[in-house]
């Protein structure tokens, strides 16, 4: 393997670690802070100073910019499949840290995730075109 | 009320994934992740309409699924 390619794909996988466990924490934190009950406008605003939804909110910006520095280089087809892997993640936390009931259904749907995670990262590459042919596209496209 | 919420959600959200995607592609590959060069980046992408609008899109997303938190599981 080149080792510009190597040093891709390097990235790309701590880059996308860093997306996935963020949403996945970030989503926890917020759910998990959420009262059942807000009936104002007010409440909307007051419940973001929740220690547990400050931080999932905190979460889900490290979220937005680490995927956006992903998307920097690789393609918005790969990016959002192997992200994907964090509804996964998601699914689990909920049944382990807030005891939700997943019914059968929804394993199978997890599965199916899992399958199409395997199916695009499995042998292919992060980036089809390279940065500067993106950016001209781009860029082509705008004008 | 339910499936309106969703529908909201998909439809920011789509948009916000799109119009990021291609904010990100016009700038170019992030090399440098030292705090002072991502600050460059930062104030680079702010100007960039497709990437303020992508955010503002996710925004639009975010409220619907804060509501949705508070459903039963």
């Amino acid at each position: 393997m080149p080792p510009e390619t190597a040093r891709l794909r390097w990235k790309t996988w701590a880059c996308a670690a860093v997306v996935v466990f963020s949403n996945v924490f970030g989503n926890f934190f917020l759910k998990s802070g959420m009262p059942a009950q807000l009936d104002t406008a007010l409440d909307y605003i007051t419940v973001l100073f929740r220690p547990t939804v400050s931080l999932g909110v905190l979460l889900l910006i490290l979220w937005l910019a680490s995927r956006m520095a992903l998307l920097s280089w690789a393609d918005l087809s790969y990016v959002l499949p192997v992200t994907s892997i964090g509804y996964v993640l998601v699914a689990i936390a909920g049944r382990v840290l807030l005891h939700e009931q997943i019914t059968p259904r929804r394993w199978t749907g997890i599965a199916l995730i899992m399958a199409g995670v395997a199916l695009v990262t499995g042998g292919t590459s992060p980036q089809t075109t390279t940065t500067q042919e993106q950016a001209e596209a781009a860029s082509g496209a705008q004008r | 009320m339910k499936w309106l919420l969703i529908g909201i959600i998909v439809a920011a959200t789509t948009a916000g994934e799109v119009l990021q995607a291609k904010g990100m592609r016009q700038h170019g590959e992030i090399h440098d992740f030292r705090p002072g060069a991502l600050g460059r980046v930062l104030s680079v992408l702010a100007r960039n309409w497709l990437v303020t609008a992508s955010v503002a899109a996710m925004a639009v997303s975010f409220s619907p699924i804060s509501d949705c938190s508070r459903w039963p599981s």
